[in-house]
């Protein structure tokens, strides 16, 4: 580690962020339609913290995540990452930059290439970046392998040998290997065993506190969110709706999205079972390529008025560490 | 109690001959399921869940076979039936609502179309009535504007909407036994919330018997009467929910239950299960747990653990409970 | 750190074994892999055979294939009653031995069949490649490209080649070549546009490597299997569409002997010598079945997924 930042520190900064994907249809009489993936989106990750984005599927969570990594364009905004704007870098030094920021994806399956051996996969990253001897190489990746808890006799071994779990820690070996100050992880653990996702969880929040990481951490599992996470925004509809720190957002949620998203989580416990829900999600995501006018939420909400229909919230502070983007938060 | 079962499986085993050898996904596994109540079976992927609820529904096919065992449903054994026999008996007497809704439906055909078909199969009806009754479903699933949903196509339907759909078809000709694979395993939780909403009134207002199978401790906290616990083939734990939640026996239930992060408590660190899940053609010489238990004792190593009744209808395969259980080693 | 004793175990004894033992074993499964593939051992064999004939074909052959005996023009075969056993095969209408001029026939059969496929495969590839990987104008210009080179009938383009440059061998590789490669283009352009979209590639771009890297390394090893797949079908339509341009007297132009040029000497004799025409096409069928068996175990030995436990 470098320059020891402190936590209060901003490493990431995200501002107004829009991502309008075009879904035109026909060739000829062309009639332009966008689907708004990602809407005037506005963030700060501070140095050492894990930010949570939560939503349910086709919010734009994965789009976000891509833009940040510079993997799509976005239409407009900036992302300044470390004080640097990324979206004025050169391609050459974007590429540099890159070394600082890695990501883990949600599939292991998809996410390794079949065709490479684990050694390989793990070394790609430092063969890419750092000129190392052939015994350096192999020390540094033979490390990060005991980091993350494989073996090293697995190294010669091709992806489809391992288990979903073994090969979510290969990922977050390649992930790791140049040191970086971000890691975004795009829900790591859905795709594994209930059994496994633990164990990944418990060796993403070592390492974080090993190697002082900073963590965007994406998932749809609010269990998961606040087990994890410091700080936690909700995404809807492209639009973040609600942002809080863990403990504000889960004692008191003023979105009723946020309100709904949670209480929609089945207990674990059966003698509640039979417990009204305050906020019951009704109905499902409208359309994201004609999203409706006002609050996008309005087609669900329960306490939708006329403004809420025609009017736009604004993400606003309802507390220091807590904004919302709602006209009548609960 | 038998009178009261409707279901009881008995020692299921089903095989698998692969280019490897000879697998047994499904391995002894027993269980039953009550008029009226729901079951759930729990356990992680490749463990053999799909496969029993295959078995009961008679779709289990050609590289696997079911090798033994006994399926009783209302008293009589399912396997010995024609082919003929079972066939009738599918959506008429048991139906199955499964895990990926948008490739459950036929692409080609509407969703009103497909249910009802089913009812045309299996009930004396004109269509016009196979209509009616097509939509009143539809409607009882919670599908707003259901007519219009009738001529839809699956792709035009969210997920949340063709796994509505599919409840339905497997409503239509009103089966005693619904037994529902992972069904809201691919869905969101707001959407998750709404399906189990309506197993849930399925269960209490209609009196459905469902069989429910899943890796998720809410649902079955949310849906469950009794539990089955399943570990590579076979069950581990068997006892009605609330004795589950309370005092779970097995060290995998267990393990299980503190590894799942909750909304409701915070903790510092997770318990995490270690290890992976045995590989089905090189299981462990004693319990199939014991490389990943953590109190695991001597005997484990190298013996299999029979069931033993720890409590009143709680029962459990793990030599931890031998002392404690009035049975002896049965060997 | 969570570098868990047990859990380790317990991979080990699901995965099984050391890291030498598994070398081992990796030559043991290719050599168990083929000899479990009972079509593989038989197209290796049908290889082997035909490539050291192609290669000791003057050793080999049991007569100068171009010598004319007029003392047996038109012997049939052996095994007939009126065969002989100095011609095995018989003789063509000139008296020249079938079974000499088989066996010398495979060396330009061979050649052209090769070296036209690895003319259209390397074209094919890397527009394929390009075109995927990069899309937008790049992918426009070269699709079109392909679609106007599908749209003109590939023997015929072939005739005008061979017509305006002059036959021979060289011309009739280079017309093979540049009327097959389209397919390949086609097959791989789809093939790329599905991996480019996996989330290796995303992680690769995301780590910072570069395009060229990242097609080498990530995409083309992922193509492979079903490229050597077309390719040894298309060395067998290859070696076809040779014996028909020689056929039409546009290809090999004797004295060179290909088998495409022997089926074309004995067309005119199928009704009263049927052996003429009829041996070389044997040795052509032989050798495309065997070039497709080896292809196919050629891909299951590229394929990862076969060596492991799975
Ligand atoms: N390349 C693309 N072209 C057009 N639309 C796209 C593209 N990529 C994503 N979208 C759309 O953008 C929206 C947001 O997608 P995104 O993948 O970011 O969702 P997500 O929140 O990650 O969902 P999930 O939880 O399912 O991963 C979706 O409606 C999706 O259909
Ligand atoms: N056609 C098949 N050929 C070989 N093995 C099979 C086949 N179908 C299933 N199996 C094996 O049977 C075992 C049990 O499968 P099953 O589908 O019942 O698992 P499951 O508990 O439903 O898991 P999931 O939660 O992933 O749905 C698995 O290990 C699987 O590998
Ligand atoms: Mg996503
Ligand atoms: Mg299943």
């Amino acid at each position: 580690m470098n320059v020891m930042n402190s936590k209060n520190d901003v490493l990431l900064e995200v501002r107004g962020l829009k991502k309008y994907f075009d879904v035109s249809e026909g060739w000829f009489k062309k009639e332009h339609k966008y689907l708004h993936a990602v809407d005037n989106v506005n963030l700060k990750v501070r140095q050492g913290e894990t930010f949570s984005i939560v939503g349910e599927s086709g919010c734009g969570k994965s789009t976000l995540a891509n833009i940040i990594m510079n993997l799509i364009e976005p239409t407009e905004g900036q992302i300044i990452f470390d004080s640097i704007d990324l979206l004025t870098l050169s391609k050459d030094d974007l590429r540099k930059k890159r070394a600082d920021m890695q990501m883990v994806f949600q599939n292991p399956f998809s996410s390794l290439n079949p065709r490479m051996r684990l050694f390989d996969i793990i070394a790609e990253p430092l063969r890419t970046h750092r000129n190392l001897t052939k015994a350096e190489l192999s020390d540094r990746v033979f490390e990060l392998m005991n980091i993350v808890g494989l073996d090293r006799a697995y190294a010669r071994r091709y992806p489809h040998e391992f288990s979903g779990g073994q090969r979510q820690r290969i990922g977050i070996a390649r992930a790791l290997a140049l040191n970086p100050k971000l890691i975004i992880c795009d829900e790591p653990v859905s795709a594994l065993d209930v059994s496994i996702q633990a164990q990944i969880l418990n060796l993403l929040m070592n390492l974080q506190k090993q190697y002082n990481l900073t963590y965007i951490f994406i998932a749809h599992g609010l269990a998961v969110v606040k087990h994890i996470s410091d700080t936690v925004a909700v995404m809807y509809m492209g639009k973040i709706v609600e942002k809080a720190s863990k403990n504000s957002l889960f004692s008191h949620q003023y979105h009723p999205y946020t309100k709904g998203l949670i209480s929609s989580v089945p207990i674990s416990n059966p003698r509640m079972r039979n417990k009204p829900q305050c906020v019951q999600l009704e109905g499902e995501l409208p359309n994201p390529v004609n999203p409706p006018p006002g609050c996008r939420f309005h087609t669900r909400c329960s306490f939708a008025t006329d403004k809420c229909k025609s009017e736009e919230p604004a993400l606003r502070n309802i507390t220091a560490e807590h904004c919302v983007a709602c006209h009548f938060p609960i | 109690m038998t009178e009261k079962n409707l279901l009881e499986v008995i020692d299921l085993k089903v095989e698998f001959n692969t280019d490897e050898g000879r697998v047994l996904p499904v391995d002894g596994v027993s269980f039953s399921l009550n008029d009226g109540e729901t079951t759930a079976i729990v356990g992680e992927s490749g463990c053999g869940k799909s496969l029993t609820a295959l078995s009961i529904m008679g779709l289990i096919d050609k590289p696997g076979r079911i090798v033994g065992g006994k399926i009783l449903f209302e008293g009589k054994d399912l396997l010995c039936l024609s082919k003929r026999e079972r066939h009738a008996m599918r959506g008429k007497e048991l139906a199955m609502i499964f895990q990926e809704p948008m490739s459950s439906l036929n692409p080609v055909f509407t969703v009103g179309y497909q249910i009802a078909e089913s009812i045309l199969l299996h009930q004396n009806v004109d269509q016009k009535e196979a209509k009616k009754r097509s939509i009143e479903l539809l409607k009882r699933t919670g599908i707003p504007r259901a007519e219009k949903v009738f001529d839809s196509y699956p792709h035009s339907l969210s997920g949340g909407m063709c796994q509505r759909a599919m409840i339905a078809i497997a409503l239509s000709c009103n089966p005693k036994l619904l037994i529902a694979d992972e069904p809201t395993t691919a869905l969101d939780v707001s959407i998750q919330s709404q399906i189990l909403d309506i197993l849930h009134s399925l269960a209490k207002e209609d009196k459905k018997s469902i069989l429910l199978i899943t890796h998720d401790f809410g649902v079955v906290a949310e849906m469950a009467d009794q539990v089955v616990i399943m570990y590579a083939g076979q069950v581990v734990e068997k006892s009605d929910v609330f004795s589950l939640f309370d005092e779970p026996k097995h060290p995998y239930t267990q393990g299980l239950l503190r590894s799942t992060p909750k909304l409701s408590e915070d903790v510092e660190v997770l318990e995490a299960i270690e290890g992976i899940v045995p590989n089905l053609h090189n299981l462990p010489k004693g319990c199939y747990f014991y490389p990943r238990c953590k109190k695991a004792l001597p005997v484990c190593a190298n013996e299999r653990p029979d069931m033993q009744t720890v409590a009143d209808g709680h029962e459990v395969k793990c030599w931890l409970y031998y002392m404690e259980s009035s049975g002896e080693r049965n060997e | 750190m969570p570098k868990n004793e047990s859990s380790n175990k317990a991979h080990s004894a699901v995965l099984g074994t050391t890291y030498e033992q598994r070398l081992i074993d990796t030559f043991g499964r290719h050599a168990k892999k083929l000899f479990k593939s009972k079509t593989g051992i038989v197209g290796l064999v049908i290889m082997v055979v035909v490539i050291t004939t192609a290669i000791f074909a003057p050793y080999l052959a049991p007569h100068d294939p171009t010598h004319q005996d007029y003392s047996a023009m038109s012997q049939p075969p052996a095994w007939h009653e009126e065969g002989t056993a100095e011609y095995l095969l018989g003789t063509d209408h000139l008296g020249r031995d079938l079974l000499s001029r088989i066996i010398y026939g495979t060396r330009i059969s061979l050649i052209v069949g090769l070296v036209a496929v690895i003319l259209a495969g390397t074209v094919g590839m890397i527009i394929g490649l390009l075109s995927g990987f990069f899309g937008g104008i790049c992918d426009a210009v070269f699709m079109r490209i392909t679609d106007a080179f599908l749209a003109i009938p590939s023997i015929l383009f072939a005739l005008v080649m061979l017509a305006s440059i002059g036959p021979g061998v060289f011309t009739l590789i280079l017309a093979l070549g540049l009327t097959n490669w389209m397919a390949y283009a086609r097959l791989v352009r789809g093939e790329v546009l599905s991996i480019r979209e996996r989330d290796f590639v995303k992680a690769a771009r995301s780590i910072g490597v570069s395009n060229g890297k990242i097609i080498v390394r990530h995409i083309l090893p992922n193509v492979l299997s079903s490229f050597i797949v077309v390719s040894a079908l298309t060395v067998a339509t290859t070696i076809i569409v040779e014996a028909s341009l020689s056929f039409l007297g546009l290809g090999i132009q004797p004295p060179t002997i290909s088998w495409g040029v022997m089926l074309s000497d004995g067309r005119d004799y199928l009704a009263t010598n049927w052996w003429i025409a009829t041996f070389p096409g044997l040795a052509i069928t032989i050798t495309v079945l065997g070039i497709i068996f080896i292809g196919d175990w050629l891909r299951d030995l590229l394929d990862p997924r076969s060596q492991g436990e799975h």
